[in-house]
């Protein structure tokens, strides 16, 4: 469909100041325009609520990693089969698939749309396996996708920090990133992967040597987040801290944002960095540093109870996970570049440090300062999966709901939490565009996405309101992806390819030289295969 | 540089030179890889019966006896290239056929059970101190093994054991502090241990030795490399399982996919595509498409390319590591992928 006149509709519309006001929106050739001819199809939205399309910030959907979480649970596929859906006859075939956590490809773009999001990044791909996620993102319809590539335990890097060559990394980066078609860079407990290789599990302190005594987490922190900085990246670095999971792991995780202090920086899936010790909340520290530090973003990880499955690069993590568990698990140690631990969990909310990290997570979002740098996410299928948004949602929107919730819940590391002691605080449908869209799309640097003014992609969002948030958000009546209609009346109709976001920064090509020889010497593929063409 | 698919190494040096449209020399191939390039000489024919015939009327004879069919089997051979899978995949759904591999079932239903530790052969190469290869002489049927991924260094020892799985099980319960074993001894001493067996010919291993493999890790850190044959196999268990959440034995005939692993066919038309070689005798095709397809015994055959000889596109090596292929001989046989996309058009819209 290449014209339409979205009629009536209360459209929420943050980045352009447009709170619940009914506007007509018309749409033309992908975009949204002014105006559009007065015979133009029209798509009766009086009643409704009109967003941008959904972008979710961290997820893990197309990475050789997340395929082998899918490898390792048919028995989540098989209680979940997916039938094909009833797509307009056309050349796209509708594909059937899998759910549970980790959903077969096809299954994850019409799910996504399906719920109402357009857009979704990888939050963590190993550069060497860069194919394999464009590849997963090919099989992957609708959504528009882009990835993060994993580079804070990355051995020509730390090289280059061990040698004091800050401007050859941050030309390495710049290679790395425009090579892969990755879109961010992407650190995960900065080196402590390469730690793990060598059998060791803690980080003390972000001056713990990792290998020569100047390569710090402190300094590849500092390296990457000035490299995406100078390079101008969209969004410069994407950091998961040390000590992910760990009681006492706030101090790491403020001293990290120290670290990095004055540079644009986001931090990923804060609540699973944000407990004391012993087991507490430590959310109000992470709102404080916020409230004083306008330079730092973040993305909350929310747990939600019921199942999930852990996949992550921080292989440590997953191994005291298995430990404590005794549940199946996967390890990859990825050459010279990082590492992949995979166990499926169960978030119960009788379990003590379960309830905890729900309560955690909640406190973020309720006592955060500023919606437009702290913005949802589950670290999907990590948290939960991303088919709980919506009731995600509702617990933000909903007190009454959420504290009926929170009694029922082990309450052992509880004691003085600030949800404990009463957050009246609900969140208003323009701040949940806040933190679904718009603020997700200005921390991505993506002007044309998350917004519905002229000029921007026509990828729209339309919910039949119903004092239940959940069932609202879970089942958009329409779903318009780049102009074209793919949900309606609640029907996945269509399923347009998504495209491919990535980032292509200049550098010095005298790096390239230098790697043509670390390849030769280090690694297992040719220098020549391992940049990826579209 | 061309891939080399004549095993699952996936070695992407290998300089082909092509002279009058033959391979002529792959420099850096090992013997398994002369003979793999060697195969640059293909048929271009269709067949229905007896008589030679166009590509459409071939694909249409296809369609017509698949959509007639009532439980038609798509089976895979080892030498597609990922994005011929992905349209294999395509067609079974489309079909609502049963889909199987040449994978061992038993190899994945161990990591499926109890996962598994693994890592690529650069971080073996930097890092193991260790190796034991267990049940396999790795020079004869891996023979680059050894000279491109794990060359000798200082401080690497190389183990051969030709132990079994009950020897494997008291070594993980020594190493767990039940008794002991000299090789559980020599393992916990390692930094870096990693253990090589064949995932083709020794599957009846894997499941002790993912155990044994997970609790060496604690003590040490440890992998376990499951060497692979020929072509593209773990691609085919990649797209296989993002395309529907399993890696082989996917029944689509309920209309969402089932993994069936346990299950015999039960199938009345089989459509095979890729080479015949690696395939079990058993499998008496209605339909092929792949190389050399016309040669053989098949009523409705396309002769197609080899992946990385013929067809382009990824293959992905034994550890995950995708690879382009770069085919020095593109466009003298039809490509595979497009020739099923031709066929799963077919089916679709008469």
């Amino acid at each position: 469909m290449t014209v339409l006149r979205i009629v009536g509709g209360s459209v929420y519309d943050p980045a352009n100041g447009v709170d619940g006001d009914a506007r007509d929106i018309c749409v033309r050739d992908g975009k949204i325009v002014a105006e559009v001819p007065s015979d133009a199809p029209r798509l009766d939205a009086r009643g409704m609520v009109v967003m941008a399309g959904g972008i979710d910030i961290h997820a893990h959907v197309a990475a050789s990693s997340v395929n082998l979480a899918r490898m390792l649970l048919p028995e989540e596929h098989a209680a979940d089969p997916v039938l094909a859906p009833r797509l307009e006859p056309g050349d796209v075939i509708p594909r059937s698939g899998s759910g549970g956590t980790v959903p077969s490809t096809f299954t994850t773009g019409y799910r996504y749309a399906g719920l109402g999001y357009t857009t979704v990044f990888d939050a963590a791909v190993a550069p060497i396996s860069a194919r394999s996620t464009h590849a997963q993102f090919d099989d992957t319809p609708i959504v528009d996708g882009g990835f993060f590539a994993l580079l804070g335990n990355d051995e020509y890097l730390l090289r280059q920090i061990a040698a004091g060559e800050r401007d050859r990394a941050r030309d390495y980066v710049a290679w790395l990133l425009g090579a892969t078609k990755a879109y961010s860079i992407k650190i995960v407990n900065a080196g402590g992967v390469e730690l793990w290789k060598r059998n060791v599990r803690e980080i003390k302190s972000l001056d713990d040597p990792v290998g020569a005594a100047n390569v710090t987490p402190r300094a590849i922190l500092e390296t990457l987040a000035d490299a995406g900085n100078a390079l101008g990246l969209p969004h410069p670095v994407h950091i998961h801290c040390n000590n992910l999971g760990l009681p006492g792991n706030i101090d790491i995780t403020l001293e990290s944002m120290r670290a990095v202090g004055g540079r644009r920086a986001h931090f990923t899936h804060l609540q699973f960095q944000s407990y004391a010790k012993p087991w507490a909340s430590a959310a109000k520290q992470i709102a404080e540093y916020f409230a004083s530090h306008p330079e730092v973003s973040g993305d909350v990880g929310q747990v939600m109870f019921g199942p999930a499955t852990t996949v992550t690069a921080d292989g440590a993590v997953e191994y005291l996970l298995h430990m404590s568990t005794g549940r199946k698990w996967i390890n990859v140690d990825i050459e010279l570049e990082t590492g992949c631990g995979i166990v499926p969990y169960t978030y119960r909310d009788t379990a003590a440090v379960a309830a905890l990290q729900w309560v955690v997570g909640l406190e973020l979002f309720l006592l955060s300062p500023d919606p437009w740098r702290l913005v949802l996410s589950t670290d999907h299928p990590n948290g939960g999966s991303f088919m709980s948004y919506p009731e995600l949602i509702r617990l933000l929107m909903d007190r009454t709901y959420r504290d009926d919730h929170l009694k029922r819940i082990n309450q052992k590391h509880l004691a003085g939490s600030a949800l404990a002691d009463g957050l009246s605080r609900e969140y208003t449908l323009s701040e949940i565009a806040i933190i679904t869209r718009a603020g997700p799309a200005r921390l991505l640097g993506l002007k044309n996405k998350g917004h519905l003014g002229v000029g921007a992609e026509a990828d729209v969002t339309i919910y039949a309101r119903s004092s239940n948030a959940a069932e609202m958000f879970a089942t958009p009546r329409y779903v318009i992806k780049g102009g074209t209609l793919v949900v309606e009346e609640g029907q996945l109709r269509r399923a347009p390819q998504g495209s491919r976001l990535h980032v292509s920064p200049g550098y010095d090509r005298a790096v390239e030289r230098d790697l043509k020889k670390y390849f030769d010497e280090n690694v297992s593929i040719a220098f020549e295969n391992y940049p990826v063409e579209l | 540089m061309t891939t080399c698919l004549g095993c699952g190494l996936a070695c992407d040096d290998i300089a082909v030179t092509v002279r009058d449209g033959r391979i002529v020399e792959a420099v850096n191939a090992c013997e398994l890889g002369v003979a793999w390039f060697a195969q640059g000489k293909m048929p271009a024919l269709a067949r229905v019966r007896d008589a030679g015939v166009t590509v459409p009327i071939a694909l249409a004879e296809a369609a017509r006896v698949l959509k007639s069919a009532k439980r038609p089997l798509v089976y895979l051979g080892a030498e597609l290239s990922t994005n011929a899978q992905r349209e294999a995949c395509a067609l079974a759904d489309v079909l609502g056929a049963m889909l199987d591999t040449v994978t061992p079932a038993e190899l994945v239903l161990a990591v499926q059970e109890r996962g598994r530790c693994s890592a690529t052969l650069g971080e073996l190469r930097h890092r193991a101190d260790i190796v034991v290869f267990w049940g396999l002489d790795p020079d004869h049927a891996y023979p680059r093994l050894r000279s491109r991924y794990l060359p000798d260094r200082d401080g690497l020892q190389f183990i051969s054991v030709a132990l079994s799985v009950e020897a494997a099980a008291l070594t993980r319960a020594a190493i767990l502090g039940h008794g002991t074993t000299p090789l559980a001894e020599r393992l916990v001493k390692g930094k870096y241990v990693a253990i090589v067996v064949d995932g083709e010919k020794r599957a009846d291993y894997i499941e002790a030795l993912v155990a044994l493999t997970e609790t060496l890790n604690g003590p040490t850190r440890a992998a376990l490399l499951i060497l692979r044959g020929g072509g593209n196999r773990v691609g085919a268990d990649s797209v296989l399982t993002w395309q529907t959440g399993y890696p082989k034995a996917i029944d689509f005939g309920r209309g969402a996919p089932r993994y069936c692993p346990h299950e015999p066919y039960d199938c009345d038309v089989t459509v095979l595509i890729g080479s015949g070689a690696s395939v079990p005798a058993s499998l008496s095709a209605r339909v092929h498409i792949g190389p050399r397809a016309s040669g053989g015994p098949a009523p409705i055959a396309i002769d197609t390319g080899i992946a990385g000889i013929h067809d382009g596109g990824t293959a992905v090596r034994l550890d995950e590591i995708p690879l382009p292929l770069r085919p020095p001989l593109p466009g003298v046989v039809p490509e595979t992928a497009a020739t099923i996309r031709a066929l799963t058009a077919l089916v679709r819209n008469p």
